[in-house]
């Protein structure tokens, strides 16, 4: 018998309750597995569940805790993450058929991580073939689906992780995102999803698609939550050498402080420019921006217009220019070798990636830190956090929007990175917060971007927005 | 190899999946050459990874002078 209640607990609420063994980790494990058997289906987003492991591991954090003893934070918290984050000796099938048998030999820094702090390892979730869409359609393991409605895109690449946290499946999640992976589908779903500053996690043991646009981070249902498991992933790691030494990161102790005076800025091309940052902006989403900047000023924010460099404007083609090249290289064998065993718009987009020359590449390396300094003068010695929206159009269906390689693909789907891409570029810490419902009835999330390694900031002008726009998720989303 | 490559698109650019490659390909490069001007001479590529290290320093000797 499902207990509903436990499964639409926060990650935080559980971990109390745990701690407070008002539950047992046996019981919410169990509840979880139930869940996911019988709701994952439904979905499609479950790539494969470790039933036995889970519930031996739930035993032996019942027995700690009576013992008085608690790993960390999440101690017996089930969790599963994107089928892409390698533990050794367990399949990653990183959403494809070549990887359908991997079986890596090196754990993810990320979820040593998530071990130290406590939380139960218990399944891989579906995604986009190589985390390399937006939309989560997949070829080859078949469309994850929204639950807030079955006929549309959960968003992608992290397609399973949103859909399982969004439908009562999992606590939380970690996805990756390279070009808005973790965001967009965040804002699909009506999540909060963190794209942290580039080498504030570790991508070491989870699969690479793009290293110098990767990031790492989590989806979640608060933002106490994803607060939470970023602070949790946070770190440097010998193991990848992109990652930065940090001061031991704090992202709760100020999250209740509120935003009075707090300085955000939006793009001045908003809604009604001929060719800026916004330009392409669909009017309901338009309107689900308007709303929570108001919400924004009620809280005591100054909401000011900035205009962004003008270089700023290539930063999402330069990104996928960088992001076609590494990808490419990456997979390189297995075009040779393998390359019927791809889905048609991977194939194809892994193939245009080979069109790049070295010197495109390099050019678009070099105009990174140069696009950096600009925007961090122009617009952050000017407001604390820019707002921006994430998906540029009301959430498509899986219908309407399941170009595969059909001609435009590529323009397509750097349409829908319009907002996102570029902060992958930039390595700027961002993060998507549900603000409303499009007319479709499906969410719209905003972004808020800060400086690098301000995450704590976001967190705390995030906060702020959600106590008092408080979100709810559709009952019988999780059945 | 970039010989034998260069052949091969010369000799399938009539296909259409190469055709909106080369598309894709030159609507993404075509809009960089602008900017290219204002790059420095001798810029590498490990400056952008240097300017967030430096960034990640100046943040760390902040909080060390608020502690």
């Amino acid at each position: 018998m499902i207990d509903k209640a436990l499964s639409r607990m926060s990650l935080t609420e559980i971990s109390d309750a745990l701690l407070k063994r008002e539950v047992s980790s046996q019981e919410v494990v169990r509840n979880s597995l139930e869940e996911l058997e019988k709701q994952g289906p439904s979905l499609n987003c479950v790539a494969r569940l470790f039933p036995e492991q889970a519930l031996a591991e739930a035993k032996s954090a019942d027995q700690e805790l009576s013992s008085g003893i608690s790993q960390g934070p999440l101690h017996g918290v089930p969790l599963l993450h994107k089928d892409m984050f390698y533990r050794t000796g367990k399949i990653s099938a990183c959403g494809s058929k070549i990887c359908e048998d991997y079986v890596p030999d090196a754990t993810a820094t990320a979820l040593l991580k998530l071990d130290q702090a406590g939380a139960l390892d218990i399944g891989r979730l579906k995604m986009v073939e190589f985390a390399y869409g937006l939309t989560g359609h997949n070829e080859i393991t078949g469309d994850v689906r929204n639950p807030w409605n079955p006929e549309y895109i959960p968003g992608g690449s992290s397609s399973g992780p949103a859909a399982a946290v969004a439908g009562f499946l999992s606590y939380g999640s970690l996805g990756s995102d390279t070009g808005g992976s973790i965001r967009f589908p965040a804002s699909c779903c009506g999540l909060v999803g963190m794209k942290p500053t580039y080498g504030r996690v570790s991508r070491f043991g989870a699969m690479p698609l793009s290293f110098s646009l990767d990031h790492i981070g989590p989806l979640t249902r608060t933002v106490a939550d994803c607060a939470l498991l970023t602070q949790i992933i946070s770190g440097k790691d010998t193991n990848d050498s992109t990652s930065y030494y940090q001061p031991k990161p704090d992202f709760l102790s100020r999250i209740e402080s509120g935003i009075q005076g707090l300085k955000i800025g939006v793009p001045t091309t908003y809604g009604n420019g001929p060719s800026g940052f916004l330009d392409q902006l669909h009017p309901e989403v338009h309107r689900e921006m308007e709303n929570s900047l108001a919400v924004f000023r009620s809280l005591g924010a100054k909401v000011v217009e900035i205009p962004l460099p003008d270089n700023f404007e290539i930063s999402n083609n330069m990104a996928n220019i960088i992001a076609g090249a590494e990808s490419s290289s990456a997979h390189a064998n297995w075009l040779k070798e393998r390359s019927e065993d791809y889905g048609s718009q991977t194939r194809e987009r892994l193939l245009t990636g080979l069109l790049f020359s070295a010197v495109d590449y390099l050019d678009a390396l070099k105009l990174r830190k140069f696009i950096l300094e600009d925007f961090l003068e122009q617009v952050f010695d000017k407001v604390d956090v820019l707002h921006a929206p994430v998906v540029p159009i009301p959430v498509p269906t899986l219908e309407e929007s399941n170009i595969q390689a059909n001609p435009g693909f590529i323009e397509y789907l750097t349409l829908l990175g319009h907002f996102t891409r570029p902060f992958d570029y930039l390595g700027l810490p961002a993060l998507s917060v549900p603000a409303g419902l499009t007319d479709n009835g499906l969410p719209s999330g905003f972004q808020l971007v800060a400086p690098p390694f301000e995450e704590a900031l976001l967190f705390r002008a995030a906060r702020a927005f959600e106590k008092e726009n408080p979100w709810s998720y559709p009952e019988g989303t999780s059945g | 190899m970039q010989n034998k490559w260069s052949a091969f698109l010369d000799q399938n650019y009539d296909v259409p999946e190469v055709q909106f490659a080369l598309k894709s390909v030159k609507i993404l490069t075509g809009t960089k050459k602008r900017f290219l001007k204002h790059l420095p001479f001798g810029t590498e590529p490990a400056e952008y990874g240097k300017a967030l290290s430096a960034y990640n320093l100046d943040i760390q000797q902040e909080e060390e002078k608020s502690d």
